[in-house]
Formats: C-alpha cells, sequence, structure tokens
C-alpha cells in the first residue's frame, strides 16, 4: 500500500520537529502558563478589569460581582427576544452557573485566562414560530436590531443553520440561530470574567441555586440569582 | 449486596443504567472510604495501576460524579431526565475505567456516548462531563422535543504516548464498547434509543471503528474527530452506523502525528471510502479548534474540539440531534 504523507502530516512532522530543536535547545517559548499569567496581569476581561483588580476581592464580593454581570446579561438577553416575540419561549436549561472560561468563553480571551482564574455566563432561549423553516430572512429582524444598537454582527451558515451574531462591545455577544426544523434559538454569551478561584466561586454559586427554573417564560423572566447568605445546599 | 456482588452489578452490560448508577455508586463510595479494600477487589494489587494512582482517580472520578450531579439540575428537558449515571466502575486491560451519563441512559430517545483518546483516564472525568454538558444543550437547542444522554466513556485502557502507535489498546477496548454500546439497546427491550451517535476522539476513533464492526446493533452515526487513524482494511459497510464523518482540525498538531507513527497500522479515516467530512475550521458563525484536545486545555490558548461554539460542536450537535447531517 502508498502512504502519502498529506500537508497536513508534513507540517505537523515540521512542527514536531521544530518543537524538538527548541525544547533541546532552551528556546521554547509558552511553555509554562505561569508565564503567561504575569504577562497578562494588565489584561483586561469582559468587564475591564485586570486580574491585579479582582485578586484581593473575597469570595463574597465575587459571588455578588458575578450576580450584577448575570442581571447584565439577562436583560440583554430580553430585550433580544422581544425583537422576535413577547411570547412564549422555551429555555435551554438553567443560566444561572457560569462555566469555567478560559478561551471556552466568548471574544477573545484576556491574556492568561484559564478555566482556573476566569467564568463566562451563558444564556438560551428557544422559539418555535409558526410556518418557520429556517430561511436565511428570518435573520433579519434580529440584524436590523444588532443594526440600530450599532454592534458589530456578521452571519453565517454553520451546518444546516443561518445565524446572525452580534459584539454588543461591552463584553457579551448575542447569536440567532434559525433552522429548517423551524426550532430558532437566540443566545446570550459573556466574554470571561477574571476570578481568583473560578473552580470555588462556580460551586458557590451552583451550591446556592436551587436550579428553579421554566420550561418556558416569556421575555425578561429570569431565575433570581442566589445570595452569598442563601442555604448552602449539601452533596 | 456484597461489594463483589455490586462490582460485578456495576460493570455488567445489558443491565438497566439505574441499577448499575446504584452500584457503581456503592463501588465508588467504598473506593473512597477504604482504597485497598477496592484496590485488591479489582485485582491491582501494586502492578500497573500504582495504590497513589488509584487514589488519585477515584478522589477525581468522585469530585466529577459531585459535579455531574449539580449540573444535571440545569439541564433542559423533563425533570426526570435530569440525572447522573454513573454506569460502570472497573477496570479493564489493568486501567481504571469509569462511564458517566448526563440523562437517563434507560429512557432517553437520543443517546450519544463520547469514547476519549490518548492518556484519558478517569482522573479526567470532570472535564469530559463538562463537555457532555456543552454537547447536551447544543443538540436540545437543535431539537428540544427529544431527552438526551450523553455518556462520556473511559472504558478502556488508553494508551500511553508511547503506545499510541500499536494497535493493542484499541484492539482490547473494542470489544468493551461493542459490549457497552449493545449492553444499553439490550437493557432497553421495545423501548430502544431512537438516535444512537457514537463519537470518539483521537485514539478513541481506533478504538471505535473496530468495536463498532463488533456491535449486534446498529448506531445512527459514528462521529470521529481528531482521529490517529482507523485500522488498514477497515470496510466501513462492516462499521455498524448508518453514518460514519470524520472531522480533523488544520491546527490540530497531533492526530497525523498519530497517524504517522501508527502508520504501520492504520490510516486517515478521510481516506477510506464511506467516509463523510466535516469542517472544523472557523467560520464567521463558529470557531475553528485549534489544538488537538477534546475540550480547552487549561495550559494553553487552544480552542478543543467540544469547547464552546466550535465548529466541530455546533455541527455534532446537529448529528446527534438529528441522527445524521444535514436535512
Amino acid at each position: 500500500m502508498i502512504v502519502e504523507i498529506r500537508p497536513r502530516l508534513r507540517h505537523a512532522i515540521v512542527t514536531m520537529l521544530a518543537a524538538v530543536v527548541l525544547a533541546t535547545t532552551g528556546c521554547a517559548s509558552g511553555g509554562a502558563s505561569r508565564g503567561d499569567d504575569v504577562a497578562g496581569q494588565d489584561a483586561r476581561d469582559a468587564a475591564g478589569k485586570t486580574q491585579a483588580q479582582v485578586a484581593d476581592l473575597s469570595l463574597q464580593e465575587e459571588f455578588e460581582l458575578a450576580g450584577e454581570r448575570y442581571e447584565h446579561g439577562q436583560e440583554v438577553l430580553a430585550a433580544a427576544q422581544e425583537q422576535i416575540s413577547g411570547g412564549t419561549w422555551f429555555w435551554n436549561g438553567g443560566d444561572v452557573r457560569p462555566l469555567p472560561a478560559g478561551d471556552a468563553a466568548f471574544g477573545e480571551a484576556p491574556k492568561g485566562a484559564t478555566k482556573e482564574n476566569s467564568y463566562s455566563f451563558r444564556a438560551v432561549r428557544i422559539i418555535e414560530p409558526d410556518g418557520a423553516t429556517g430561511a436565511e430572512q428570518d435573520l433579519e429582524p434580529m440584524q436590523r436590531y444588532f443594526d440600530e444598537k450599532g454592534w458589530r454582527s456578521s452571519s453565517a451558515k454553520v451546518g444546516t443553520d443561518h445565524e446572525v451574531r452580534a459584539d454588543t462591545g461591552d463584553g457579551w455577544w448575542v447569536t440567532w440561530s434559525v433552522r429548517p426544523n423551524g426550532q430558532y434559538s437566540l443566545g446570550v454569551y459573556s466574554e470571561a470574567f477574571w476570578a481568583r478561584d473560578a473552580p470555588e466561586l462556580i460551586e458557590a454559586i451552583a451550591l446556592r441555586d436551587p436550579a428553579d427554573f421554566p420550561d418556558e417564560s416569556q421575555p425578561g423572566v429570569h431565575e433570581p440569582f442566589p445570595e452569598y447568605g442563601d442555604a448552602v445546599r449539601q452533596r | 449486596m456484597p461489594l463483589a456482588t455490586q462490582y460485578l452489578f456495576a460493570n455488567l452490560d445489558g443491565i438497566p443504567a439505574a441499577k448499575r448508577d446504584i452500584a457503581s455508586r456503592a463501588v465508588l463510595a467504598v473506593a473512597v472510604r477504604d482504597p485497598e479494600r477496592v484496590y485488591m477487589l479489582m485485582g491491582f494489587g501494586g502492578q500497573r495501576v500504582g495504590r497513589s494512582d488509584f487514589e488519585e482517580q477515584v478522589d477525581a472520578l468522585q469530585k466529577a460524579v459531585d459535579a455531574a450531579d449539580i449540573s444535571v439540575e440545569t439541564l433542559p428537558g423533563p425533570e426526570t431526565s435530569k440525572t447522573a449515571q454513573l454506569v460502570g466502575f472497573g477496570v479493564h486491560d489493568g486501567a481504571l475505567v469509569a462511564a458517566l451519563s448526563l440523562g437517563d441512559l434507560d429512557t432517553a430517545n437520543n443517546v450519544t456516548v463520547n469514547v476519549p483518546g490518548m492518556e484519558s483516564d478517569v482522573a479526567g472525568m470532570g472535564e469530559r462531563v463538562q463537555a457532555a454538558e456543552g454537547l447536551l444543550r447544543e443538540a436540545h437547542a437543535v431539537d428540544r422535543k427529544q431527552t438526551y444522554a450523553v455518556v462520556s466513556g473511559v472504558g478502556y485502557h488508553a494508551p500511553s504516548p508511547l503506545e499510541v502507535g500499536a494497535p493493542n489498546r484499541s484492539e482490547s477496548g473494542a470489544a468493551e464498547l461493542a459490549s457497552f454500546v449493545d449492553g444499553v439497546f439490550d437493557s432497553r427491550p421495545g423501548d430502544a434509543p431512537d438516535t444512537f451517535t457514537v463519537a470518539a476522539h483521537s485514539y478513541g476513533s481506533t478504538t471505535a471503528v473496530q468495536g463498532l464492526q463488533l456491535t449486534e446493533h446498529q448506531v445512527d452515526s459514528f462521529v470521529s474527530y481528531g482521529s490517529v487513524g482507523f485500522p488498514h482494511g477497515t470496510e466501513i459497510g462492516d462499521v455498524h452506523a448508518g453514518h460514519v464523518y470524520a472531522t480533523a482540525a488544520k491546527d490540530d498538531p497531533l492526530a497525523p502525528v498519530g497517524q504517522w507513527v501508527g502508520f504501520a497500522n492504520r490510516a486517515d479515516p478521510l481516506g477510506f471510502d464511506g467516509v463523510q467530512e466535516f469542517s472544523s475550521e472557523a467560520v464567521e458563525g463558529a470557531r475553528g479548534v485549534t489544538g488537538h484536545d477534546m475540550w480547552h486545555d487549561s495550559d494553553s490558548d487552544d480552542v478543543g474540539y467540544l469547547s464552546q461554539d466550535s465548529t466541530t460542536l455546533r455541527t455534532l450537535a446537529q448529528i446527534v440531534a438529528g441522527g445524521k447531517m444535514g436535512p
């Protein structure tokens, strides 16, 4: 059998050899994330804060700050929903618990952000307009809204879905996806926020969140963010 | 019930997931409380998995189960589907193995089993479960009328980098995967899942493509991502999947290296007739994959295959929800 070495493979071999050479000559860069953390001390997160500015926050202060950000995200979501319908939307799960962020969050992560030191929010709602078939023109109401707000936006086809998304410019993204099965979804996602200890913060929120959310609701209905003093559920 | 019997139940393919979950959690609880007892029960006896490594993996698995129990409460879908099930906790080929389902594997009408690759072990279950949650939510956004279960399976002894060129681990893991997949179907007589997807990352795809030739039941789709290759001579028609898909990002540096070190045994999936390719590159509406990881890595700035908003995750969710790619 003839084994063909594809361009990607050749590229990988060259990369691997280069990495070996760099490592053995002591010229490798970026090997330790700690160095990136130092370099990224001034990098600003979705709220415009640096890592140093959150370094001295208590867990309660971080918790409350996260709550303010969650509430803002819910306001962005409700306003975008109203552009499509003030009627019933289906929930795509709860929104309160943040995610470990790093580069998994929308937007460009601040330099040095990892799953351990940053978090993000997401909230998605679903609607099934009568007669919807995923036509590209069904993006237009949201595109008009993005234009009115002056948000930078782009549209694309991802697999079977048409989508338009916008960067609100203040650390949040809004996506509107239309699908051939008539199930359309609206998503609001934050960029990464610095945290002293993201897993600790996320756990603190999750253990106080009763996860009591409806299957469906009108725009503006959202699960209250828990209070730091709320009972902590036992595992 | 004696611990040995619970251990047997925990790892018995073909019985209801709810029962396996009870047995698996019971054995895990003992492993956390009395590691030596379970260490000996599993027959490690000081070989292959050292005692400290065993304890580290057990503790990490318990944390992953605890985290899954919290995260399922926020999943979309009916209350009855908001459950995490530990559907296996045992040994394969000298390695600790486990499988954790988000969603009710006994009743979900849409089931996905995600098979990890090189160097995957039980200690990494937490991250794989987060990837599973992202996939489940994305699939629900595509089709909310289904109920989903996504299993993160670490069901075989994944190879170390030094072993990745050899076929041994995939061959021995294939039978385990086939038994698990058939077990899901067999545990639900008259109520089989409407849609079943097997997704596999890196070396896991080598294992899965062999495993799916051994199953009695046919799945809807098999999706290989970041594959280190399918064995030479694989006939896609022999794979018990309605559709076989493959994707690899051009900026994934390890998948082609894995193919290269194993070139005597296997080759790029895209070279096999019957495999449909989809892209993992950036488009305006989704991010391109820039590394090899299943999820994103703390120590790098790479986008993994199942990172939030990646092209691969978006497309895989469409395949999971629809049973195939496209309308």
